[in-house]
């Protein structure tokens, strides 16, 4: 008999890997079990609302001035490794600003529809798993990397691009790529530490060296589509990453649609 | 993870203080005090690993002393002797901060449960882990702390269906 505690924990993403599957079965063979995984994950949706609607609006201001203040403590941030995962803490709001400032750039991509490079289509015609989604290419069912849902009417570009850095936190994301990327040949898959919500590792593919601005640059794909909202059908993500001060950093992400 | 201390913070705060307060006070004063706190005691808290646990159970104090004082001097009357409820005269916080219907509709279905769901749930809003939601609650196991909020978002998801 499957705790129902569970059902919320699988629905939140926070169920320890080597119970996932278990869960998973129970809630397929029982319709009742299924009721209640969609019950938490229609509360989760709400409460992850709740919460990022409230961070949207401004502050009085002799709250941001404490806000200065706390900033001015400079804690360091570490990791806490035995603290438990857990799903709503997932998206980090300090990467809303980076997202919004992206935004700028995606929103050109959109109009000018120019984010595969030559060396992705190469990738979709050897029957890579990232199946195109631009132009006349053809539509399949992708093996598509699992995250948590959002109502559709979250499908805007700022959410779909926020939703981009649950899949990852930048800093360590960069640094467990830093010194893979050097040896990587064009179109080499690299397996990451970072997982989806189902505990399947993030693979990612080399496409192109590059310069920018006299910067050594790479460009590397989320080797499978990835789901940014309830409603998306897959979304093929690139990243360009540069060589600043001998380590790579993250200078621009591209989305597909 | 250690909190980042910044903007967002302060915001979470704010959003677990409106589960709080429950029309009852100003989440911005609760707040406010919470974090002149921490400032105060920047020695003692600036390395603390739940610095958000702190703040919210600094919060609750603020607004038991709020409700205490309240009812230390009500009911108050008017020049006539006809009672004045206090309570009516506080602000609605969310429209003050012009929040969505939609949030106001999940915030209102919440002030209806109890105050053990209304406390859960803004937490759970707000990422805490099961360890730091046990801290502020005061509940004494994780397994509690877990059914509790299993049987609140049940009810949630009942209240808002009907």
């Amino acid at each position: 008999m499957i705790d129902e505690t569970k059902i919320m924990q699988y629905a939140d993403g926070t169920l320890p890997i080597e119970e996932r599957e278990e869960v998973q079965k129970a809630i397929e063979a029982d319709p009742k079990l299924k009721e209640l995984y969609n019950t938490f994950k229609e509360t989760g949706d709400l409460l992850f609302k709740l919460s990022n609607e409230v961070k949207s609006k401004p502050l009085p201001q002799n709250l941001q001035e404490k806000a200065e203040i706390l900033k001015s403590w400079n804690r360091p941030v570490i990791k806490d490794k035995d603290k438990s995962f857990n799903f709503f803490g997932l998206f980090k709001f300090q990467y809303a600003g980076v997202a919004a400032a992206f935004c700028l750039f995606f929103v050109g991509g959109f109009f000018t529809n120019t984010f595969f490079s030559k060396n992705k289509t190469d990738l979709l015609t050897n029957e890579s798993p990232m199946i195109g989604i631009r132009g006349n290419d053809k539509i399949q069912v992708p093996e598509k990397l699992k995250m948590r849902s959002l109502p559709s009417h979250e499908e805007d570009l700022n959410t779909r691009i926020q939703n981009i850095y649950r899949f990852f936190e930048e800093k360590n994301f960069i640094t467990e790529i830093d010194s893979k990327l050097e040896n990587l040949e064009i179109n080499e898959q690299f397996q990451t530490n970072i997982e989806d919500d189902f505990g399947k590792k993030i693979k990612f593919t080399l496409l192109e060296n590059l310069e920018i601005n006299e910067k050594k640059c790479k460009k590397i794909t989320f080797s499978e589509l990835i789901k940014l909202s309830n409603i998306d059908e897959g979304t093929a993500v690139i990243l360009d990453l540069c060589k600043v001060n001998d380590n790579y950093e993250l200078t621009s992400i591209k989305i597909s649609k | 993870m250690k909190e980042k201390l910044d903007e967002n913070f302060i915001k979470s705060l704010v959003n677990i203080a409106l589960g709080i307060v429950r029309g009852k006070s100003d989440p911005y004063e609760l707040v406010n005090g919470a974090v002149e706190y921490l400032i105060s005691n920047k020695e003692k808290y600036m390395d603390h690993p739940n610095i958000k646990a702190i703040a919210v159970l600094k919060m609750k104090g603020l607004f038991i002393d709020n409700i205490r004082k309240n009812e230390k001097f009500s009911p108050m009357t008017d020049d006539e002797g006809k009672t004045i409820d206090v309570e009516d005269k506080k602000e609605d916080i969310s429209e003050k901060i012009s929040l969505s219907d939609e949030y106001k509709k999940v915030l209102s279905t919440i002030k209806k449960m109890g105050d053990k769901c209304q406390e859960i749930l803004m937490l759970a809003s707000e990422g805490m882990s099961m360890q730091e939601m046990q801290e502020v609650t005061g509940v004494k196991s994780l397994g509690t702390v877990l059914s509790r909020l299993s049987n609140c978002r049940k009810e949630l998801k009942g209240l808002m269906g009907s």
